[in-house]
């Protein structure tokens, strides 16, 4: 699993370490009921102090995002978990609170992101349907 | 004198006055203790064996003074990267020490004069003395990487001493060593200026040379080149022998013996080795097995003399954290970190050994090396008289004295054994502001004794010295029981352990010299015991303050 | 993993009220310092702070000339060898003997503890690429801190002391070093003491730290309380000012005209209430790093 920390982030470790692991997740790199490493072995990697990954752990476990099983090890939620869709929920917004934050700075206005958006996603199925044409 | 040389001088006053005048001192303290007993013995200065004895103590005088002056100049590597000519620095340093050791011989031939009242000339001595320093900067000035240095080295000693010993008349002849042509170096000839001249222009430039190569990196000679490399690469493919060790203690005492008292045995073997090559060396020259007999048993002797010397210069090397490995390697000049004395380091702070533990292994070191040495100066007072039994035809050498041989022979080296072993753990200067007074009682009772040769009261002297000892071996061996750095059982040892050797000593002297030497002797061994006592308090100081 | 709750064992570590004076100057004055089992303890403070003086203490190589020092309950300057068995240390200046091989001081070293691992020594030496037969002068600054570091882990002590590990390596070693922290820790009950300036490996690693100012413990916190009660923050007022207002706790401020920076140690609400007061606005709002932390608590000092 790659994690990577920035140093003078202003970001305490263990909550880079949380949204790097819920980030993965939402995008699907990481798998529901795939293993994470072992706290050991995630402290060795980063060269952190193992407690902090066991809180990061702890506290996706309490978010539903990563449950623990005992003796083997801690595993990601899977997807259909309530919490875990809250969290991917909650990820979601913070996303959009931000783009409209940004958005608004910049002098755009409601309707403008939207016609961006829809932009975007034409853009995208545009390019999907060339790949296929391609194969 | 350019800038850059007046802050070399500077630099070298400011930073090594007592570096320069230490050695000296002992050289002067070397000299009296050679000379102030035969004063009271009533030779006639100028008495034919007398000469011989100043050659000797020449020799040895000009070995100390030289590697005093050598070891405070320092190495010249740092100076490479300073703006500076080669020949600029090559010259400061080596006229420079040929001054300061010229000075120095002359001060100590004057301090001779006075004490001895003889007529000992100061132009022969000075000249050889910058003759030799000039050599030995070819020599040492720059670390040879081959063994090469070592036959090269032996052969220019020996050349010189020659050379001393001819112009002292004292070459071996057919009616032996000392015969009636033999004299002082008093008048220069005509040819020992030439010689000196020629030799120090030889080795200024050889030096040059030498210092040249070293600054640019290049090697001397590029066969040896090879040679050097093939060595090196030897070396990194030997696998140590580890031995395996009990304990911390046992590790420990292995590391002091390595790191500074394996010097000791080192350094006598290699001068008995050197005395022995010379009296053999002189044997073609006039076929006269006797000649060589006495100069290695002057030689022998003289060692035996000296070996505390030898053991002083250890110990202080070792507490301006120098290790015998050092020297070996010629490493000085890679000395990146900061010296630790006595190998104390923060390292071994940390190991979980305690302090009277540390001692013991110390302690144990020095005994092995001065027993190992011990053991070579005796081997070879017992070749001398195996030798001399063999050549039992001459009379004169080994039965003319009122001494049986063997048991003189034996004591020499016991007591210089004591002597040895006493300076190798002078307890005072692990940490000189520090202790209290009964570590100092050694190096006083030391001195009180060789100040007692030359006062007419000598025998009380003697006796004050004796009774300082024992005040200060009953305080020592209180308080370290006390503080539980030896167990009682283990102190009342070493209490009747000395008692039974001090009066053994004794007992063995003949009865009239048993007043006179007898304090002596059991100051020699009180002081041998002494550090037993003392060496894990002033330890203390150095591993905890 | 411990949490440093209240019923927990023993401090490995107990100082109190230590000083210490070198010839008329003071290098630690009145230290007081508990480090609890299992945890990474920072020891942080600038050069000539008195960072190994400290650490001198808890080797036994100072006595403690006012105040107690225990490790694991034990005095170390009365029993040595019972503190330093249960111990390992690097030393800043990494003082090994120049003349000796690799092989050899590792046969020496292992003599002196009884719970030497020859297989994780041998283990260690493979892994940090040690040539037996080197000679510990021809070896490079970061290979002779391996070497340190080998003989401090290989007896698996208790307590691992650290003093400046880092300092003039490459990065290649200081991985290393970290790594074994990492992986002490790791291991249940033991527990490691290093002081560093480089403030982004205490970051990383430890539980708690101590910053030391000319002699005096100014801060001694877990981190993560240390974190949270420091902010950075960047109102922006209706007019410029001169001299920004007060704001409670506030430790450093920097800006000019209408934009003003704090650094405060305190309660965010507080902080938050006391901007609105003085109609400001929250521009920017940030967690200051160890670095920044460290730098204001000793210039305020």
């Amino acid at each position: 699993m790659q994690i990577h920390l920035e140093a003078k982030d202003g970001v305490p470790i263990y909550l880079q370490v949380m949204q790097q692991i819920k980030y993965q997740i939402a995008s699907g790199r990481l798998q529901p009921g795939e293993e994470l490493p072992s706290i050991r072995t995630l402290a060795e990697q980063l060269l952190v102090n193992p407690n902090t990954i066991a809180r990061a752990y702890r506290e996706l476990e309490t978010a539903g995002v990563v449950e623990k099983r005992r003796t083997a090890g801690t595993y990601v939620a899977e997807s259909g978990s309530p919490l875990a869709r809250k969290e991917r929920l909650k990820l979601i917004n913070e996303r959009i609170d931000r783009l409209l934050v940004e958005a608004f700075q910049m002098g755009f206005d409601l309707d403008d992101v939207l016609k961006l958006v829809q932009k975007s996603q034409l853009a995208i199925d545009h390019q999907k349907q060339e790949e296929r044409s391609h194969e | 004198m350019n800038t850059i040389h007046a802050t070399l001088t500077w630099e070298y006053l400011a930073r090594n006055r007592w570096a320069l005048a230490l050695p000296f001192l002992i050289a002067v303290a070397t000299a009296l203790l050679v000379l102030l007993p035969l004063k009271s013995l009533d030779f006639s200065p100028d008495a034919r064996e007398l000469v011989g004895l100043q050659l000797v103590l020449l020799w040895a005088l000009l070995f100390i003074v030289i590697l005093g002056v050598f070891e405070s100049q320092g190495s010249l590597k740092p100076l490479y990267s300073k703006p500076i000519s080669t020949t600029g620095l090559v010259s400061y340093f080596f006229w420079g020490g040929a001054i300061l050791v010229a000075a120095e011989v002359a001060l100590l031939i004057f301090l001779c004069r006075s004490l001895l009242g003889s007529t000992w000339p100061f132009a022969g001595p000075m000249l050889f003395a910058v003759v030799f320093w000039g050599w030995t900067q070819v020599l040492f000035r720059v670390s040879m990487r081959t063994f090469l240095w070592i036959p090269a080295t032996l052969m220019i000693f020996a050349a010189l001493l020659y050379w001393s010993m001819y112009r002292h008349g004292v070459a071996p002849k057919e009616g032996g060593m000392i015969d009636s042509s033999v004299h002082y170096w008093s008048a220069l000839t005509g040819l020992d200026v030439l010689i000196a001249i020629a030799s120090l222009l030889a080795t200024f430039s050889l030096t040059i040379w030498r210092v040249t190569c070293d600054r640019s990196g290049r090697p001397a000679w590029p066969a040896f080149g090879k040679a050097e490399t093939r060595r090196s690469t030897i070396n990194k493919e030997r696998a140590p022998a580890l031995k395996t060790f009990v304990s911390g203690q046992n590790a420990h005492e292995w590391f002091d013996f390595r790191n500074r008292n394996a010097s000791l045995p080192l350094v006598v073997s290699a001068e008995l080795l050197m005395i022995w090559f010379i009296a053999f060396a002189i044997y073609p020259f006039n076929g006269n097995l006797k000649a060589s007999w006495q100069v290695a048993f002057s030689g022998t002797l003289f060692v035996v003399i000296t070996q505390f010397v030898a053991a002083i210069f250890i110990h202080l090397a070792a507490m301006k954290g120098h290790s015998v490995q050092d020297y070996q390697e010629a490493a000085r000049e890679q000395r990146r970190r900061k010296p630790v004395p006595f190998g104390i380091s923060q390292f071994l702070t940390a190991l979980p050994i305690t302090t009277p533990q540390i001692a013991s292994a110390m302690l144990r070191s020095s005994a092995r090396a001065a027993g190992i040495a011990a053991i070579v100066i005796f081997a070879s007072f017992a070749l001398l008289g195996g030798l001399s039994w063999i050549l039992a035809g001459d009379a004169g050498n080994v039965s003319d004295s009122k001494f049986n041989y063997w048991k003189l022979a034996f004591a020499m080296t016991i007591c210089s054994l004591l002597l040895t072993f006493t300076v190798l753990n002078l307890t005072c200067l692990y940490a000189p502001r520090r202790v209290s007074w009964e570590h100092w009682v050694a190096p006083l009772a030391i001195l009180l004794n060789m100040l007692s040769f030359w006062s007419p009261a000598f025998p009380f002297v003697s006796l004050g010295a004796a009774g300082l000892a024992l005040c200060g071996f009953s305080y020592a061996s209180l308080q370290s029981v006390k503080r539980n750095d030896i167990s009682l059982s283990n102190a009342a040892l070493l209490w009747v352990a000395g008692l039974v050797a001090a009066a053994g000593l004794i007992f063995s002297l003949p009865p009239d010299t048993r007043m006179s030497l007898g304090p002596l002797l059991g100051t020699l061994v009180l002081l041998g015991l002494l550090p037993c006592f003392t060496t894990a308090s002033a330890l203390r100081f150095l591993r905890t303050n | 993993m411990n949490n440093g709750n209240s019923t927990s064992p023993r401090p490995v570590v107990e100082i109190r009220n230590l000083n210490r004076n070198f010839d008329q100057k003071w290098a630690l004055q009145d230290v007081s310092l508990q480090i609890p089992q299992g945890g990474v303890f920072g020891l942080i403070g600038s050069n000539g702070a008195g960072k190994t003086t400290l650490i001198k203490h808890i080797l036994g190589s100072h006595y403690a000339q006012t105040g107690s020092v225990r490790v694991f309950g034990i005095e170390p300057v009365a029993s040595p060898v019972e503190v330093l068995s249960r111990l390992g240390y690097m030393s800043e200046d990494r003082d090994i003997p120049g003349w000796m091989r690799v092989a050899e001081i590792i046969n020496y070293t292992r003599a002196f503890y009884p719970s030497w691992d020859p297989h994780y020594a041998e283990e260690l030496r493979e892994l940090f690429d040690l040539d037996p037969k080197a000679r510990i002068r021809d070896l490079s600054r970061g290979q002779a801190a391996r070497v340190c570091l080998l003989l401090a882990l290989a007896h698996r002590p208790e307590l691992l002391v650290l003093d400046e590990p880092s300092s003039g390596l490459d990065p290649v070693v200081r991985r290393d070093i970290l790594t074994a922290i990492v992986r002490t820790i790791a291991e249940e009950g033991r527990t490691v003491v290093f002081s560093s300036h480089l403030l982004d490996e205490v970051e990383r690693l430890a539980d708690r730290i101590a910053i030391l100012h000319e002699g005096r413990i100014v801060l001694h916190e877990q981190l993560d309380v240390v974190r949270e009660s420091f902010h950075r923050v960047t109102l922006r007022f209706d007019e410029a000012l001169s001299e920004p207002p007060p704001m409670p706790g506030a430790i450093e401020r920097q800006g000019r005209g209408q934009e003003w920076t704090y650094l405060c140690r305190g309660d965010r609400e507080l902080l938050l209430q006391a901007a609105k007061r003085l109609s400001a606005a929250v521009v920017q709002e940030s967690s200051p790093s160890l670095d920044d932390i460290f730098i204001s608590t000793v210039n305020r000092n």
